[in-house]
């Protein structure tokens, strides 16, 4: 009986280190391809797509959004926290404000990027906020956009809930891996 | 003398309908959807420039096309006609009756080798020239049972030839006997479909046909089409488009706004041969849908105010769709209508309601980008273009310009000051400016003129929930009031979805008429003055 118990205990002690190995790996890093359908409409302009790769680069997390058009790369934006660290300043070289294509918004080249975030769970899920100036047909506004970035481990989906201070309503957006 | 003046306006507009009653019978065809090489387009080539031909003579064939075309509004112009014109067509039901009705005014048949698509667009060119059909060779029998006999024949001659030889060819051989005031641009579809709605007009106009790269990187065909725009007369126009295959609109429309020509799109242009000759009705005036009372101040309140403006040209977007004159609208007028196709231009005028605003496009007297125009040519540009909206009773004026377009993606709208100095002079009793395609990014005022720029576009397929989201975020991103909020609406979104979208947002916003928008916005305009810092 007591023999019946102890392989009954190493069983589910390998089931838990196979689960907890498989579940290590499934992290947010990787590449993450944008689902429109599953998506909030991002307004993209013609036929654009995204993907996102997600790093560990020393201290910094980091996010890049690339866009491409057909396969031409077009456009890319990146992002960086340091978990409890000092706010991170991204310097903005380019006019393209790629959150929304229709709004007659425009990044400031030359300004910066203030970026800072932390872990919710580790590789799991983090939360990353960002001020940026953008022009507007008004002038400049400094704008606050919070990103709540977290995977749904059983599907390999990442979810990305995009919260600008400025916008009535969250953009939900929906990934599906790439590659890790 | 009362009645004498009654006597002799019932005598002139007896008159009239007798001129119409006097002339040939007038005739319709309707058209499927199939334009494929191997299918119908053979038939539908042969036709459309039996069309070009036979209205040389007078106004006789037009054709209703199918729903999915273009240009919607085909059959109720067609209906407008019979209703206020009191025309009278017969149907024909195959290409034999047409041919069988007609053929005897043509001078014979041009044909065109199917393996070989741009032997037709030379077709197009020769049947101008000998004011000949198109045929394909399984057309030649039906052709030569109606009487007529071969002018040309392009089989074989351009069997691995490309298309820069072609048209080179095409150079040497007609060129010199075209109209250098009308070039036609068959582009549009490629591959095994063409749909050369346009080339009536052309054949109408002995014109020269090509669809040739403007793309600087196809080096042999762009160095042509720049031999040929260089060759045509001043203030001369390119109709039709360009080749979705071979380059770029913005590619297109650099090139020929350099050479200061005008673009009037499209490919599928439909019954221009036909429009061109239908006058206005007697005593007819355009006369605009003004909301502007002379004289009177319009002060903005503390609100989000927008207007809206469909472009992209009257006629292939929510003219005929469903919800027009439930909101104030600013429609884009193809101003060389008024002229090219003036009953047609009527058309429109007559069915505007009092929410329906007119205003001129596009750049300049057709379709330019003003950064491309040689900057001592656009003065007389813009000039020409004043004195088409005087005539339309326009007095707004909307500029588009993506000469960089696709070198830039994204941002490239927007305008240095000594162009916009331009159309201040030369616009001087305009009430402001339009400007942008995609949002934009140039503002400023004059003398209570304000030339704004988009800061929206509604895209057709941009969700209605996002969409009424994205214009609350702009009002939050700009947050002093009035907020002059000008939104461009493509054109295959209808009125009702753009009400849909409108209706939901908070009583801060109102939506206004295009005039009333530019005249407060003229009062107090709280944009701030931006210009493209440099051209290049």
């Amino acid at each position: 009986m007591k023999m019946h118990i102890l392989k009954l205990l190493v069983l589910l002690f390998m089931m838990a280190a196979f689960a907890a190995c498989t579940f290590g790996e499934r992290n947010v890093f990787g590449t993450w391809e944008l689902q429109p359908d599953e998506s909030t409409d991002l307004a993209t302009w013609r036929y654009r797509t995204l993907t996102l790769d997600i790093s560990q680069q020393g201290k910094q997390t980091v996010l890049i959004q690339k866009w491409r058009r057909g396969n031409e790369p077009f456009f890319t934006d990146s992002l960086a926290f340091v978990p409890d660290g000092d706010a991170i300043r991204i310097p903005i070289t380019r006019q393209h404000w790629p959150d929304n294509w229709y709004m007659g918004v425009l990044a400031v080249p030359g300004s910066e990027r203030t970026v800072t975030g932390e872990w919710q769970s580790e590789g799991q899920a983090f939360t990353v906020s960002s001020t940026q100036p953008v022009q507007t047909s008004q002038g400049e506004f400094n704008l606050k956009t919070t990103l709540d970035v977290s995977m749904d481990k059983k599907l390999d989906v990442l979810r990305i809930s995009v919260q600008r201070e400025t916008r009535p309503t969250p953009i939900e957006l929906v990934f599906k891996r790439v590659s890790r | 003398m009362k009645k004498h003046i009654f006597s002799i306006m019932v005598l002139a507009v007896l008159a009239s309908t007798f001129a119409y009653t006097q002339t040939p019978q007038k005739y319709i065809m309707r058209f499927s959807s199939d334009w494929q090489i191997d299918n119908e387009l053979p038939e539908k080539a042969m036709l459309i420039s039996l069309q070009g031909v036979v209205n040389g003579e007078a106004p006789q064939l037009y054709f209703l096309y199918p729903d999915d075309w273009d240009f919607n509004f085909v059959e109720p112009l067609y209906d407008y006609y019979r209703d206020t014109r009191s025309m009278q067509f017969q149907e024909l039901a195959s290409a034999d009756e047409a041919l069988a009705k007609l053929a005897n005014k043509t001078n014979g048949y041009v044909v065109w080798d199917t393996n070989v698509r741009t032997s037709l667009i030379v077709a197009f060119t020769a049947a101008g020239v000998h004011q000949a059909i198109v045929v394909s060779e399984d057309l030649i029998p039906l052709a030569e049972q109606h009487g007529l006999s071969m002018k040309e024949d392009l089989r074989g001659l351009f069997a691995g030839k490309s298309d820069y030889e072609i048209y080179e060819w095409a150079y040497d051989k007609y060129w010199d006997q075209t109209n250098h005031e009308y070039l036609v641009y068959m582009g549009g579809e490629h591959g095994k479909v063409m749909k050369p709605g346009v080339a009536d007009w052309g054949i109408y106009k002995r014109s020269f046909f090509t669809d040739a790269s403007t793309d600087p990187a196809d080096t042999l065909e762009y160095q042509f089409a720049n031999k040929i725009l260089s060759q045509m007369k001043p203030n001369s126009f390119v109709f039709g488009w360009h080749s979705y295959k071979k380059d770029k609109e913005a590619q297109h429309v650099r090139l020929t706004s350099s050479y200061a020509l005008r673009v009037e799109g499209l490919h599928t242009l439909p019954n221009m041969s036909f429009n061109h000759q239908i006058p206005l009705a007697p005593g007819f005036k355009f006369s605009n849908k003004h909301n502007v009372e002379a004289g009177k101040r319009y002060i903005p309140k503390e609100k989000v105010y927008v207007a809206c403006i469909q472009t992209d040209c009257l006629g292939i977007g929510a003219w005929t769709k469903p919800g027009r004159g439930e909101l104030p609208y600013a429609w884009e007028v193809t101003m060389n209508w008024s002229w090219l196709a003036p009953a047609m231009m009527q058309y429109f005028y007559d069915q505007a309601t009092p929410n329906d605003y007119f205003i001129g496009s596009l750049s300049g007297p057709g379709y330019m980008y003003p950064r491309s125009v040689p900057i001592d040519k656009l003065p007389q540009v813009v000039s020409t273009a004043y004195e088409l909206m005087q005539n339309l009773d326009l007095n707004v004026f909307e500029i588009m310009e993506h000469s960089n377009y696709w070198e830039s993606d994204g941002v490239d709208d927007d305008l240095p000051k000594e162009i916009i100095d331009v159309y201040y002079q030369e616009m001087p009793d305009v009430l402001g400016f339009a400007n942008g395609y995609r949002p934009a990014h140039t503002f400023t005022s004059r003398d209570g003129k304000p030339f704004i720029s988009y800061d929206y576009y509604l895209g057709e397929k941009r969700d209605e929930k996002e969409a009424t989201a994205d214009l609350i975020e702009l009002s939050n991103l700009n947050p002093k009031r009035p907020y002059f909020l000008l939104l461009h609406v493509r054109q295959w979104s209808d009125i009702k979805r753009v009400k849909r979208i409108l209706d939901a947002l908070p009583d801060e916003f109102e939506v206004v008429p295009l005039d009333i928008f530019l005249k407060m916005a003229g009062e107090q305009p709280t944009f701030q003055e931006r210009y493209l810092e440099s051209m290049n």
